[in-house]
């Protein structure tokens, strides 16, 4: 199937430049300062809130983007992480009296090492039997967030008061923690996917077999996508946590594991800047168009849809794929385009 | 005892229509080597479609089965080529399709939310009247009507696929599309029938669950998963083998939820299907990877 393997070439991060600096690396670096330090100058608490939950998803759907963009792994149980690293984190601090700070690592390093143990088995299976089993996963995590009340708190879920377990200075400064993670976050999946490992996951995606031909440990950098992006995931949950100051299971269940798909999906799935976009519109989209109201899950399942049908590569890869498109005006005709 | 085969009775009800959505996602697996997730929101669908029609327009049965059926054909055609053709002459990998058939079933679970309404609704019987006993169970007549029309659909698809030649060509098309296509059949056409069929026995299933569950627009999730886990403990090939390991998964669900614990049944059923992935031998696996 030739048209498959250019269709996927074109959808790879553009690699020409490998080594060296690109403007766009200061343009990252801009933009990077700008997002940590937006807290001080947004005064109105009601944006704020909306960038935090911007960053969150981001989070979460860079997290969907190592897996299933760069790697070509199916995830549909993300939230299962999710939930893991939200839950950790709280149940540590209310319930044990454990400080914030080694909750958080605690729940983070519990979310690889669920991503660690679920790989085990998972590394058996492809495809859409993956996504069949990524999907099992998430439901028992979700049935169990329900079932085991006494820990979990059931349906009511956990409350955890701000001021009460960070503290008032941290509780303050909040703002600069989330935004300052999905930063990090961001340098972390771009730093890898520009590293040899990161194009070791391409070769995954593209060809298994080729890549392990060529000494692609396949096995063992499959394990790693899952664990990174299960800490990202875990990650994720610690923030939401503070962020909402209660877990509900409801937060953490297979509708999550979608909309972290969808973001995927409308900003772009290979791409990690794509996961932010795709946080922003589905953020603030439902807040501007308030007349969509009830329909708005119904606007965008058909949004996705048309995305994949006329813009595979996401709102990131259509401008991309637009503004190569004008680069190459004048250069010959593209034989892809043609076929 | 009597506990024991009333609760009986009622898994093999259910776990026929399991059985019925593991046999749609089969006959579209085969023809195109796709995993459609949007099986479980066809059978939502299908049980909305019958509460419209039977309890809200008042058709009475006959017609709702023949409006039921319209609406199954005009969803397979717009599955068909609303959105599995334009991905596949796009190129689209695998990742996509998968994806796209989420998309689809959260557009139809949305747009049932949206223009029905998000609650359970409950949907008359076919045939009214008290359950009929025998010795200390006592049978209701839509489990019954259940059995005998999954199982009647079970033998009519197997029938289609091994004695009839539309039916040996889309085996061919699910074996090798190029070889089918260099022997002069239809391949496109035949992968449509394909959807017509596994949509319509889909619908058919939900047709036949509403009375028993209630129909609303959530229903999907839980019986596809089901569904899915009969087709891989069956092998993922033969349409008869998925239909017992629904049988069997319904029974260990009403078995597990009255003996072991209600609330952790769906953990067992989910995790029935992790395991089955999982341990599915390498020859069930490759056979996926040709899509």
């Amino acid at each position: 199937m030739s048209t498959t393997t250019l269709r996927t070439q074109r959808e790879l991060p553009r690699t020409r430049l490998h080594g060296r600096r690109r403007p766009g690396f200061w343009v990252e670096i801009a933009a990077s300062a700008l997002v940590i330090l937006l807290p001080s100058f947004v005064a109105s608490p009601y944006l704020m809130r909306l960038f935090q939950d911007v960053a969150i998803w981001s989070i979460l759907a860079l997290s969907l983007t190592l897996v299933l963009g760069f790697t070509g792994q199916i995830s549909l149980g993300q939230a299962a992480f999710y939930a893991v690293g939200a839950y950790t984190s709280v149940i540590l601090q209310t319930a044990l009296g454990v400080p914030a700070l080694l909750a958080w690592v605690v729940a983070i390093v519990l979310g690889m090492a669920l991503a660690y143990l679920i790989s085990v088995p998972l590394l058996r299976i492809h495809g859409h039997f993956l996504a069949l089993g990524t999907l099992a996963l998430g439901l028992i995590v979700e049935t169990l967030l329900v079932q085991l009340a006494p820990i979990t708190g059931g349906h009511d879920g956990i409350r955890i008061p701000g001021v009460e377990y960070l503290g008032e200075w941290m509780q303050l400064r909040f703002p600069y923690i989330v935004l300052g993670t999905l930063v990090a976050a961001y340098w972390l999946v771009r730093n890898l996917t520009q590293h040899s490992m990161g194009r070791a996951f391409f070769a995954l995606r593209d060809d298994p077999a080729g890549a392990a031909a060529l000494g692609i440990p396949v096995a063992r950098y499959k394990t790693l996508v899952f664990m990174i992006g299960g800490g990202l995931a875990a990650t994720a949950g610690v923030l939401y946590a503070h962020h909402t100051q209660v877990v509900t299971p409801d937060s953490f269940g297979f509708d999550t594991s979608i909309e972290v798909l969808l973001i995927v999906i409308i900003g772009g799935m290979s791409s990690r800047l794509g996961a932010v976009v795709g946080a922003v519109v589905i953020v603030f989209f439902p807040e501007w168009l308030v007349f969509l109201e009830k329909a708005e899950n119904l606007v965008f399942g058909l949004v996705v849809l048309a995305i994949l049908l006329f813009l595979p590569g996401g709102v990131v890869g259509g401008v991309r794929t637009f503004f190569s498109g004008l680069a190459r005006r004048r250069e010959t005709h593209h034989p892809e385009v043609a076929s | 005892m009597s506990t024991f085969l009333q609760l009986a009775v009622s898994g093999v009800a259910l776990g026929s229509i399991y059985g019925l959505i593991a046999l749609g996602f089969l006959v579209i697996y085969h023809a195109t080597g796709l995993v459609n997730f949007a099986q479980g929101q066809l059978l939502m669908v299908g049980a909305m479609a019958t509460y419209l029609l039977l309890m809200q327009v008042g058709l009475g049965y006959p017609l709702t089965i023949a409006g039921v059926i319209v609406v199954a054909l005009l969803l397979a055609l717009l599955f068909r080529y609303g959105l599995h053709r334009p991905m596949v002459s796009r190129g689209a990998p695998t990742t996509n399709m998968v994806v796209a058939t989420i998309a689809f079933g959260l557009v139809l679970t949305a747009a049932a939310e949206l223009f029905i309404g998000n609650t359970k609704y409950g949907v008359d019987p076919v045939f009214p009247g008290a359950p009929l006993v025998v010795g200390s169970v006592s049978i209701q007549t839509q489990s019954l009507l259940i059995v005998v029309v999954a199982w009647a659909l079970v033998g009519a698809i197997w029938f289609f696929f091994t004695k009839t030649l539309t039916g040996v060509s889309l085996r061919a098309v699910g074996l090798n599309r190029t070889a089918a296509a260099v022997s002069g059949v239809r391949v496109s056409r035949l992968i449509t029938i394909a959807f017509v069929i596994s949509v319509t026995v889909t619908v058919i299933g939900g047709m036949l669950v509403a009375p028993l569950i209630g129909a609303g627009p959530e229903m999907g999730l839980a019986i596809a998963v089901k569904g899915f886990a009969a087709a891989v403990i069956g092998g993922m090939s033969s349409v008869y083998r998925g239909m017992v390991a629904g049988v069997a998964i319904g029974l260990i669900e009403m078995l597990s939820s009255y003996y072991i614990s209600s609330a952790y049944a769906p953990v067992i059923a989910y995790a029935i299907l992790f395991l089955a992935l999982v341990l599915m031998p390498a020859r069930v696996r490759q056979s996926g990877a040709h899509a």
